[in-house]
């Protein structure tokens, strides 16, 4: 058997010449974010959540349709605003859910430890699994949109131009939803927990806003009504910081800032967005140094 | 090429590896050699920067490797046991993943020389999670060699492989080392490395007992060899008489046999003889084997181990 | 039963105990008889776009809502409030005591006082428009004016009733003389009959005192000093000014079919989709889009039922000049006039009615049309065009343009069969990596 062995046994290299750190690490990153994207491209888990988000927009928009034959008359307030919401929506729970399994399950089972057997490190790995993230989602919103778009030609009803600026900016809010989930990823004890903590969390953001609103609802003829007002308070100011924190949330203000073309608020959730990502990615990194990558 | 100076590592209130001492030079083969749960996968853990040591340090070229440093792993192909590959790519996919992790941006050349050496170039298309464990050992040896590093750290590097496979990998060691490769090879099977290890240590509970090399390693274990004698009839007494002696380590009986091992290399064939003569027994057939250093080693108690130490 | 589980119990019943309590102690606040209370508040006239509404803040209103950039007045006074259980908030007994404070309010910003004013008289002449009505404040000495104006409009309007009153007695022992007369065959001329005098048009709530504000948008401290000097104990308020984030013209759309239950257009991305062949009317206004919590205390600084949306447009003062432009692809604008309708009742028809331009009928000279807007035909399915008000002037009124569209009806599968490419898309890019991927059958461990 003959290998051939042609730097084996060299002399090693001086250390001036290794490549600097960040250029290893962006290597990493591009590698890991290539892999993972070709992987999610094989799998049928992104093609249904793909078509979901047209499919819900096509019974949407049908019903609207149905409306205005029954009636003869609707005012559409910001038409597809609903179906890209919808859609963006859809894309980044299935990126947040990705992303909790990204380091989870490959360390549950044994892989995550053979790929730190390459020159490969924390950042490296979080970072290329944030940029497959973003990726992916803005795959399937570019899948989305045309899809979107026809929609709206074949029924005449009008698509925004602002809100194509929302969906091209969308995936900086998506970097937020992948940061999140890749930090319960790496924190989590193992690839089951990780899944139920991303279900907590999201019952807890889903919960508040829908909680709020069902307090607002009870009259102050109510008997209850004195003694719900602490907690009505109180879910106010969970919902007033979770706009600010949620990727769900700046994706729904951002959308919204870029229907109104209030470009100054765009901006400001856009900074917010990948401030947040950001923090959240630092923590993911915190996570996987702390807890390791051994099952 | 690797050092460790009183490498620790403590996990609450199990003490995994203990001020572990490491020296595997240039251009050797060593074995690391010590029973399941000695701690030696904790330690080359600690090598590759995966386990951050409690205390102590790891030293490649004499340059300590820090808790962020992973630089250096360019330098050093792993192979340990290869997990089931969750994602979906092939063989051929996931070591050039890893080839372009190394930096190398054209692989396939290099790529195509291992699959061939390790049979398996036809099935290379195949996705590598359908592998069975063998084909799984074989990928994660052409991962560990596809950029010719200089350090090749195995981790019982023929689990799961026939005996072919074995040669094959037997043969890929011995030709690294001869290309001026070091081999830093893991494993609870001594014959694994007896055939190609310039140097060995042995890890006990964590503590390495001895380092030292193949020669003087067999010399130690040597000092063991078994007898067969044959006896008319065995009396229950004898059996107890022959375990009590201090050359003899173990005594089991097989009908009218009985297999004794000893513990010296001395020739006592007369002492045994006087000794069962006296008990009333009758010897029919005396005979000495040589131990294997395998059996040799497998046979041995833990404070024997304690024991080759001295 | 082990240590742990009779802790838990224990906690339950605690917290069940608690929980009774609580829920109890509310209906005990009810069970409490209101019970009357000297207190200052201020009388609050807010300025709307283009109306006034009319509150009070008792101390348990610790901030007051107004529109930036707009006059309003606030009145120290000094009532009797009490608490009203059935709707959870204070009401003021101005029939008991409604006694104005004197003193002048202090305006403070950031810890430094920026105005300081004494009340004055003020007048709000409210002029009605339809169920609503447009409003008129009037400060100081136009205050006066207006409010001599208005008495004497009021007088003037009284003596011509009066006459009125007495023309038609006459008029109708005219008419009883002419029936006899016609009965007894002679031909008769009846005279007119005399016109009721026009309504004076105007409501004043006549001249009071209090203190007139206009403020930029900004949140400032309030405070009322006594002609001693001192501050007026329970004067102490913070005052939120707030202005529209967006102003725009907005439509209320009557269709021809349903015209008693219109649409509202309000946010700038409405787009108005009505089905084809149809006709529609469009009554133009102005609206702000102000933020609902702070618009909804504005209007009740004691509301506490919450708004479940941020942002809330409120329709202004309407539109009633100016030209409604059409805009379809490949076709000059066409403009359109303001035009009155009268709904006629027309028994047989489809819809019960017709809708038809508005003419004056001499029979009936105090008929009045029935809407006031700019006709919009919808075409074919699939069509679709734009409309934007003109001014006087010719020229676009910001945040007027909308769009008209006519929708196209395929059927739902294709629209399904669309939005199923994807998993077309993906079962062939599957296939074919699976049919590539694939271990020889003889493949060796």
């Amino acid at each position: 058997m003959q290998i051939s062995t042609s730097t084996v046994g060299k002399e090693r290299v001086a250390t001036r010449s290794d490549p600097p750190v960040w250029s290893l690490r962006w290597r990493v990153a591009r590698q890991i974010a290539g892999q993972e994207l070709r992987d999610a491209l094989f799998g049928w888990s992104f093609y249904l959540t793909a078509a979901i988000g047209p499919f819900l927009s096509a019974l949407f928009v049908y019903n609207s349709l149905n409306f205005v034959a029954a009636s003869g008359l609707l005012i559409q307030a910001r038409p597809f605003y609903v179906p890209v919401l919808v859609t963006t929506t859809l894309a980044a729970l299935y990126i947040a859910a990705w992303a909790t399994l990204a380091i989870a399950r490959p360390r549950d089972q044994g892989s995550l430890r053979v790929l730190f057997f390459a020159p490969v490190d924390e950042y490296g790995v979080i970072g290329g699994h944030i940029l497959a993230g973003v990726a992916i989602y803005a795959l399937l919103v570019l899948i989305a949109a045309p899809l979107l778009g026809l929609l709206a030609a074949l029924t005449n009803l009008p698509f925004p131009p602002l809100l194509l600026v929302g969906l091209l900016v969308s995936p900086v809010f998506a970097v937020v939803a992948v940061a999140i989930g890749l930090c319960i990823s790496t924190i989590a004890p193992s690839s089951r927990s990780a899944m139920f903590f991303l279900g907590a969390t999201l019952l807890v953001v889903l919960a508040i806003p829908i909680g709020y609103t069902a307090l607002l609802k009870v009259p102050p003829t109510s008997r209850y009504y004195d003694a719900l007002l602490f907690l009505r308070g109180l879910m106010q100011t969970l919902r007033d910081l979770l706009n600010w924190i949620s990727p769900y949330a700046l994706l729904s203000a951002g959308t919204d800032a870029a229907m109104r073309a209030s470009w100054g608020d765009l901006i400001q959730r856009l900074v917010v967005g990948i401030a947040g990502g950001m923090v959240w990615a630092a923590l993911a990194i915190w996570g996987l140094q702390r807890r390791g990558v051994l099952p | 090429m690797i050092k460790t100076e009183n490498l620790t590592k403590r996990y609450q209130n199990h003490l995994a590896v203990d001020s572990l001492c490491l020296d595997v030079r240039l251009g050797e083969i060593y074995g690391f050699l010590g029973p399941n749960g000695a701690g030696k996968t904790t330690t080359i853990h600690m090598l590759l920067g995966l386990i951050r040591p409690t205390s102590g340090q790891v030293l490649i070229h004499g340059e300590a490797i820090g808790p962020r440093d992973f630089a250096f792993k360019r330098q050093i192909g792993v192979v340990a046991e290869e997990p089931v590959e969750a994602s979906k790519m092939s063989g051929w996919e996931l070591v050039r993943f890893f080839a372009r992790l190394y930096g190398l941006e054209k692989p396939e050349l290099r790529m195509e020389e291992l699959f061939r050496s390790l049979d398996l170039w036809d099935v290379r298309h195949g996705m590598a999670r359908d592998y069975s464990r063998g084909m799984r050992q074989k990928l994660s040896l052409i991962r560990a060699l596809i950029h010719e590093p200089r350090l090749l750290i195995l981790d019982e590097p023929v689990s799961g492989l026939d005996p072919h496979g074995i040669r094959q990998v037997r043969e890929i060691i011995n030709y690294y080392q001869q290309a001026g490769g070091t081999v830093f090879i893991s494993s609870h099977i001594l014959s694994e490395i007896e055939h190609s290890a310039n140097r060995v240590g042995i890890l006990h509970e964590g503590r390495l007992l001895i380092e030292d090399s193949m020669a003087g390693l067999r010399q130690r274990l040597a000092k063991q060899q078994r007898m067969t004698i044959e006896l008319e009839q065995v009396a229950p007494e004898l059996v107890k008489r022959l375990t009590s002696q201090p050359y003899i380590v173990q005594v089991q009986q097989e009908g009218r046999q009985l297999h004794l091992l000893l513990r010296t290399q001395a020739d006592i064939r007369a002492q045994l003889s006087r000794l069962i003569t006296d008990s009333g027994g009758i010897i029919l057939k005396m005979q000495g084997d040589e131990m294997s250093l395998e059996e040799a080693f497998v046979t041995i108690t833990s404070q024997d181990v304690l024991a080759l130490a001295e | 039963m082990t240590d742990g589980r009779r802790r838990r119990t224990w906690w339950f019943v605690i917290l069940l105990c608690l929980l009774m309590t609580g829920l109890a102690g509310a209906t005990i606040v009810r069970a409490q008889e209101s019970q009357r209370q000297r207190a200052f508040v201020y009388g609050i006239n807010a300025a709307l776009a283009n109306s006034f509404t009319g509150s009070f803040a008792p101390s348990s209103v610790r901030t007051i809502y107004l529109l930036a950039d707009q006059t309003s007045v606030l009145s120290p006074r000094m009532t009797e409030i009490y608490f009203w259980p059935i709707t959870n908030e204070y009401k003021a007994s101005w029939e008991l005591l409604n006694d104005p404070v004197a003193g002048s309010l202090e305006i403070s910003q950031n810890g430094q006082v920026i105005r300081q004013t004494a009340a004055t008289s003020y007048t709000i002449n409210y002029i009605p428009r339809g169920t609503e009505s447009d409003a008129q404040l009037f400060i100081g000495a136009e205050a006066d004016a207006a409010q001599a104006r208005f008495v004497a409009r009021q007088k003037a309007y009284q003596e011509a009733q009066n006459a009125y009153y007495k023309a038609q007695q006459a008029w109708m022992a005219a008419v009883d003389d002419a029936n006899q007369r016609i009965q007894k065959g002679e031909k008769v001329t009846l005279p007119p009959e005399p016109q009721a005098p026009e309504p004076i048009g105007v409501v004043s709530n006549g001249v009071n005192q209090g203190i007139p504000i206009n403020l930029p948008a900004g949140s400032y401290q309030l405070q009322l000093r006594g002609p001693d000097g001192v501050i007026v104990p329970d004067s102490a308020r913070t005052l939120v000014v707030f202005a529209p984030r967006r102003s725009a013209v907005g439509y209320m759309v009557v269709p021809e079919t349903r015209w008693t239950t219109p649409d509202q257009v309000t946010d700038l991305s409405d787009v108005i989709v009505g089905k084809a062949s149809s006709q529609i009317y469009l009554i133009p206004h102005f609206e702000r889009e102000y933020p609902a919590r702070s618009y909804s205390l504005l209007q009740n600084p004691q509301q506490q039922v919450g708004e479940t949306a941020d942002w809330t447009w409120v329709i202004g003062e309407p539109i009633k000049a100016g030209q409604l432009e059409v805009i379809a692809d490949g076709q000059a604008p066409e403009q359109r006039a303001l035009t009155p309708y009268q709904v006629t009742q027309v028994p047989g028809s489809t819809l019960g009615y017709q809708i038809q331009e508005f003419r004056h009928d001499r029979s009936r000279p105090s008929a009045a049309p029935d809407l006031v807007g700019y006709p919009i035909r919808i075409d074919q399915p699939g069509s679709g065009f734009e409309i934007r008000m003109l001014s006087p002037q010719g020229e676009v009124l910001p945040g007027s343009s909308r769009l008209v569209r006519t929708p196209a009806t395929p059927p739902l599968s294709i629209l399904i069969l669309l939005s199923l490419a994807p998993l077309v898309v993906g079962a062939v890019v599957i296939a074919r990596r699976r049919m590539k991927l694939r271990l020889p059958r003889n493949s060796a461990g």
